[in-house]
């Protein structure tokens, strides 16, 4: 407001018109002052003029508010149409102020305050505006606005939760973050509000006790710990600072608060504390002593219980001591230790002797490792007392060595082994037996058995682990070089710790055994020398016989083969001969005929007929018919006669020279047959032939022998039969052989008799009568076609000689 | 006793000329009455020289001989002959010999055959009356000069091993011997040509190795068997030019053997496979015949094939009129081999005209050789199908 008296400097002027008053305050005011009419300006003082940019009067009178502003306003409204809203407005209710968005001539735009006034002038309805630049105004509150909200922005998205409380402790000012935490929803529902409104009573008193604190002494509580439930029931923790506001005159008018939300880190330091004291009573409860060095000083800085137990001192002795005090070792080798424990910065076992406060000495078995204490390098050892077991130890040892000595000096060898054969000592007597012990160590022990001894070694391995009896065995083991040697083992089980264990304990019988070898030998060989002896005499007393025997044979057979040949050259032409006989006498026959035909032709001329008829007397004396007749029968019977000669030759040749050593498959009914034909002169007058052939499979065999054989039966039985009886011939397939069976219903014989049958050269027969060699030769055919024969006989029933030939030879061969 | 004329002056003429000798005259004026009404040329002697003086000067178609007679006898005399007139048969007649002795002279051809003494009138008409009538076949044929002179059958180098294992094993018996025999060809044939040739009374022909070994004997097959590995190598030239092609045959013989045996096994029918092994061994001997006696044809046929991709019994046709069929048949009919397997292998390359044995062998040298053009019996061609299939897994 300018003061009058700069305006009344400069315009002059008497102030007790009013009027003119008026119009001086009007042309003088600094302020704009526009009058606007029905639609349009009517009037502006020059401040307004000025505000606007018009130079005259007469220029902004024609205008409507909305010329002097810009299309809309920073509402958006249109100016024209708001400018007609407000003017209405005023002449309804009265004078009113609004802000307006001015444009002057240069385009520029301004913020103005308006205060319209409904007046009447010169008896017209008039407003009466006040218009006010207030752009720096508005700037400075758009400015503050801004700030304001930056400030805010910045409070509510700061993530501690910020709060201005008022002197009597409610809360003017909160951000999100505090409006979570107090559980609502809008600062609204805080805001006016003080503690004891928000959280439950004891933790509001501590909030106010807090609030008062700052307030009355104007000090910060700074990092106060505060714990608070959430809306969903968790706890939360802030570490909280509470700063007084002062205004400009430094007087309180209230306080900040920030709080800031430690919950996780407090929820991790919790549960640290927690493992940490679960660590800490491990430790305590653990059986193990533990204690941990400060190796800089190298005192006890911590030790558990254990550890106070197993030395003997209280855990205020325990803090006194240095390492020094409890390791039985020298000092430069505990240092030694340490420092590379330490500098290796690894985990170490070992077994340490410890001294006890008592001063005695325990064994222990330690792990040693390197960690921080307290911020300083430290060695933390964990210890269990391990007397006892060093005791047995030490037990086992003396008793090993006990063993080991008794092995040694043992003349025996010693072997001891797993169940499964792993060698696991081994004596050194072992070397009697050419072997290295120490090379037995790890060796498996059966790859040293014999293999043909390895299964009963086995056998007895199993049976002492399940009848825990001593098994004497004895077997072959191997020398170092290869060789064996027999050995006399005793094996037995061991039973300790570590399991069983198999323990034998060997002798060399070698020697022995060769010894009862030798003597075996000796007596067996006298025993041999015996039989062959023996052999060789039945050997020498056979040969004898045999080759008497052989030669006969040979001879026979010789006699049989000439025979033959010599048989065979007149046989073979008498025989052919004998057809051209029959031949011939046909053709003769045959002209005869032809000339007795023409004879009776001839009768009719008479001049011939005596002649004619001499010849007819002739020829009945002669009775031709009857030489016709029988000169046919006789030819008949004649080569009927040959042919028989020549088959009896035929056979008698099969004996002698074809394939008589060789042997071929033969049927032995179809041969038995060809036998029978053979010797059917001998045998048909006495006897009648049965025949009961089984079917049979051809078998190797020489059929010239085999014929002899049956020959030589056949022959005997019916020798056997004194007027008339019968012969039964048969066959029969058994297993893996035949057997022909030829019985007689002759005399038989005596047990006596049938005891030399087979002896060559004995006979029943007369002298002369039979060489007694027949069943001699026999038995040496059937031996030779690898099958027997055999004879029962009832004096006065009869006889049956049985023989049986294999089906094949091989067989026979390898079963006799 | 009327002898032969000694001089030269006596006209062949058509008639076949006999000599028999034989120290006992009753035989001779036997078997003369016996030959009277065959119309032959009969000249008997009673002692090998003066055989020997006959066949000097003309060469007899058949000889028949005595063995045992003083001075010179049968298979001296045989020998000789084999030495004046090689392409006379020459017939042995005896009472009674060593069976080696009698082997020996059949396998080294002394004698084609042996008859024994008393022989079967019947018999002894048939057999002089056969050899004539090969030889006139043969002559007819121009296979004469080369089929008489063959005593056996070249043996290629792969048989040679054979027979060298054969050697070295264990005594065994006859069947194993005779498993052992069937898978040398060579000495298969030779085996049967010896028991076929041997006439006695009852015995049966010869047609598996197992009765040819059975009669001969392990012990003498065992010799011949030896002898047959020390022999050959006489013949090496004749190997080296024709050796693979030699072992080629030998192989597929005995293969088609194999096959032939399997096929006959499962015909219904037919009971004697042993048989149709022997046949098949055989059928293709009328080609080593051709390699035996000329080894420069061979080799022009051998090359005739491989050059123009076709079989040799393709080649041969188109260069000879004789089939080694009939080569292969006459050559055993000389040999006195029975009639089945003499007539199966003259026609293996025809029309079976329904005998089993024929189509058999048939199938069995078709599947073999793979030669499906050839000529053959149409009705097979099924079981031709069937057995190519199934010969992978029957060797």
């Amino acid at each position: 407001m300018n003061s009058i008296e700069s305006r009344g400097k400069t315009g002059a002027g008497n102030f007790k018109d009013p009027e003119e008053k008026f119009r001086i305050l009007y042309e003088t005011l600094t302020d704009a002052v526009v009058v606007f009419g029905t639609d349009r300006f009517v009037d502006a003082n020059p401040a307004a003029l000025r505000m606007f940019g018009f130079a005259r009067k007469e220029d902004f009178c024609s205008k409507h508010p909305s010329d002097l502003s810009p299309a809309f306003q920073p509402n958006g409204e249109d100016s024209r149409a708001l400018a007609e809203t407000i003017v209405c407005r005023c002449r309804a209710e009265g004078t009113i102020t609004f802000p307006w968005l001015h444009q002057r001539t240069d385009r520029s735009t301004f913020s103005a305050e308006v205060t319209a006034t409904p007046v009447i002038i010169e008896a017209a309805p008039v407003l009466l505006c006040v218009v006010r630049d207030v752009t720096a105004q508005k700037k400075a509150h758009d400015d503050l606005v801004k700030e304001r909200t930056l400030l805010r922005t910045l409070i509510d998205n700061i993530p501690d939760a910020v709060y201005v409380k008022d002197t009597l402790c409610r809360k003017f000012i909160a951000n999100s973050t505090d409006v979570r935490n107090t559980g609502k929803r809008t600062e609204a529902e805080i805001l006016g509000k003080d503690d004891f409104d928000l959280f439950p009573p004891d933790m509001a008193a501590a909030f106010y006790h807090d609030d008062q604190q700052v307030l009355r002494t104007g000090e910060p509580v700074i990092n106060r710990e505060e714990s608070f439930t959430d809306s969903e029931g968790r706890i939360q923790w802030l570490l909280t600072s509470k700063i007084a506001l002062r205004d400009d005159s430094n007087t309180i008018i209230g306080l900040v608060g920030i709080g800031h939300n430690i919950t996780t880190r407090k929820l991790a330091d919790l549960a640290l504390k927690e493992s940490e004291q679960r660590y800490r009573d491990i430790i305590e409860q653990s059986a193990d002593g533990i204690y941990i060095m400060d190796v800089e000083s190298r005192r006890i800085v911590q030790a558990n219980k254990s550890f106070h137990q197993l030395l003997g001192y209280t855990a205020e002795e325990v803090l006194e001591l240095t390492v020094y005090d409890i390791i039985a070792a020298s000092v430069q080798s505990i240092d030694e230790r340490i420092t590379r424990i330490a500098h290796l910065r690894e985990i170490v076992t070992g077994e340490r002797l410890y001294k006890q406060k008592t001063g005695g000495i325990i064994p222990v078995r330690i792990s040693v490792n390197p960690i921080t204490f307290n911020g300083r390098s430290a060695l933390c050892t964990m210890m269990n007392d391990i007397t006892v077991q060093k005791r047995r130890e030490e037990e086992l040892r003396t008793s090993e060595e006990r063993f080991r000595l008794i092995s040694e000096n043992v003349a025996d060898c010693i072997i001891s082994f797993t169940t499964t054969g792993d060698c696991l000592y081994a004596s050194p007597s072992l070397i009697k037996l050419g072997y290295d012990a120490s090379l037995l160590q790890g060796e498996h022990i059966f790859t040293k058995v014999h293999p043909e001894d390895l299964a009963r070694v086995k056998e007895e391995i199993e049976a002492v682990q399940w009848s825990m009896a001593h098994r004497p065995t004895e077997f072959r083991f191997r020398r170092q070089d290869g060789s064996w040697v027999t050995v006399e083992a005793t094996i037995s089980l061991l039973i300790d710790d570590a399991g069983s264990k198999i323990l034998m304990v060997m002798r060399d019988i070698t020697e022995r055994k060769q010894n009862e070898a030798e003597l075996h030998r000796v007596l067996d060989s006298v025993k041999r020398k015996n039989e062959e002896i023996e052999r060789t005499v039945q050997r020498l007393k056979q040969m004898q016989s045999g080759l008497v025997q052989s030669e006969k044979l040979a001879s026979i057979g010789q006699l049989t083969a000439g025979i033959a040949h010599e048989i065979n050259n007149p046989l073979a032409f008498v025989s052919s001969n004998l057809n051209r006989f029959a031949e011939y006498y046909q053709e003769i026959r045959t002209h005869l005929r032809a000339w007795q035909d023409f004879g009776a032709i001839a009768r009719e001329q008479a001049g011939l007929r005596p002649a004619l008829d001499v010849l007819e007397e002739e020829g009945v004396r002669l009775d031709l018919d009857f030489i016709d007749r029988d000169f046919t029968e006789l030819m008949k019977h004649t080569i009927e006669g040959s042919s028989r000669i020549k088959r009896i030759v035929d056979q008698l040749r099969g004996f002698s020279h074809m394939a008589t050593n060789d042997f071929t498959m033969a049927d032995i009914n179809q041969t038995l047959d060809e036998t029978l034909t053979l010797v059917w002169n001998e045998i048909k007058y006495k006897t009648t032939i049965h025949k009961e052939y089984g079917s049979l499979p051809e078998i190797p065999c020489s059929i010239g022998e085999i014929k002899q054989v049956f020959v030589n039966l056949l022959v005997n039985a019916a020798h056997a039969i004194p007027e008339k009886g019968e012969i039964t011939l048969r066959t029969v397939l058994a297993s893996g052989a035949i057997r022909v069976m030829i019985t007689d219903t002759g005399m038989g014989m005596t047990q006596d008799t049938i005891k030399r049958i087979f002896d060559p050269f004995y006979t029943t027969k007369p002298v002369g009568k039979g060489t007694g060699l027949g069943l001699w030769i026999v038995t040496t055919i059937m031996e030779k076609h690898h099958g027997a024969i055999s004879v029962e006989s009832e004096v006065g029933v009869g006889t049956t000689f049985t023989l049986t030939l294999p089906l094949e030879q091989e067989e026979a061969e390898r079963q006799s | 006793m009327t002898t032969g004329p000694k001089n030269t002056n006596v006209t062949t003429g058509d008639r076949p000329c006999l000599v028999i000798v034989d120290d006992e005259r009753s035989i001779l004026s036997s078997l003369r009455s016996l030959l009277r009404r065959q119309q032959y040329d009969i000249f008997l002697f009673d002692n090998g020289y003066d055989a020997v003086e006959f066949v000097t000067h003309r060469t007899p178609d058949v000889i028949i001989s005595d063995m045992r007679m003083p001075e010179m006898n049968g298979i001296e005399f045989l020998d000789q002959a084999m030495l004046l007139c090689p392409t006379s048969t020459r017939l042995m007649l005896s009472g009674y010999e060593d069976k080696v002795i009698i082997f020996d002279a059949i396998a080294h051809s002394v004698a084609h055959q042996f008859i024994t003494k008393p022989w079967d009138d019947e018999k002894m008409l048939r057999i002089i009356a056969g050899v004539i009538a090969t030889r006139q076949e043969l002559r007819i044929r121009h296979l004469d000069a080369i089929l008489q002179s063959i005593s056996s059958l070249p043996s290629p180098p792969e048989a040679q091993q054979q027979i060298q294992r054969i050697l070295r094993k264990e005594t065994r018996t006859i069947r194993e011997l005779a498993a052992e025999v069937e898978k040398v060809p060579a000495l298969m044939a030779r085996l049967m040509r010896i028991s076929n040739s041997i006439y006695y009374s009852g015995r049966q022909p010869i047609s598996t190795a197992l009765e040819a070994v059975s009669f001969i004997g392990a012990e003498y097959v065992e010799s011949l068997i030896f002898a047959m590995s020390i022999h050959h190598h006489t013949e090496d030239k004749l190997i080296k030019e024709c050796g693979i092609e030699l072992d080629d045959l030998w192989r597929h013989a005995v293969h088609r053997a194999v096959l032939g045996r399997s096929i006959a096994e499962e015909w219904p029918g037919f009971n004697d496979s042993t048989l149709a092994y022997t046949v098949c061994l055989l059928i293709d001997i009328g080609f080593l015949v051709r390699f035996n006696t000329n080894p420069d044809q061979s080799r022009q046929l051998i090359t005739l094939s491989k050059t123009l991709q076709i079989s040799l019994h393709e080649a041969e046709s188109r260069v000879f009129t004789v089939s080694h069929a009939a080569i292969g048949a006459a050559l055993l009919r000389l040999w006195n081999f029975p009639a089945t397997i003499i007539a199966a292998i003259e026609q293996h390359h025809d029309d079976t005209r329904g005998d089993a044995l024929s189509q058999i062998v048939q199938i069995a040298d078709i599947v073999e050789s793979g030669d499906q053009q050839r000529a053959h019996d149409r009705r097979v061609d099924p079981m031709v199908k069937e057995w190519t299939k199934k010969k992978s897994h029957i060797y």
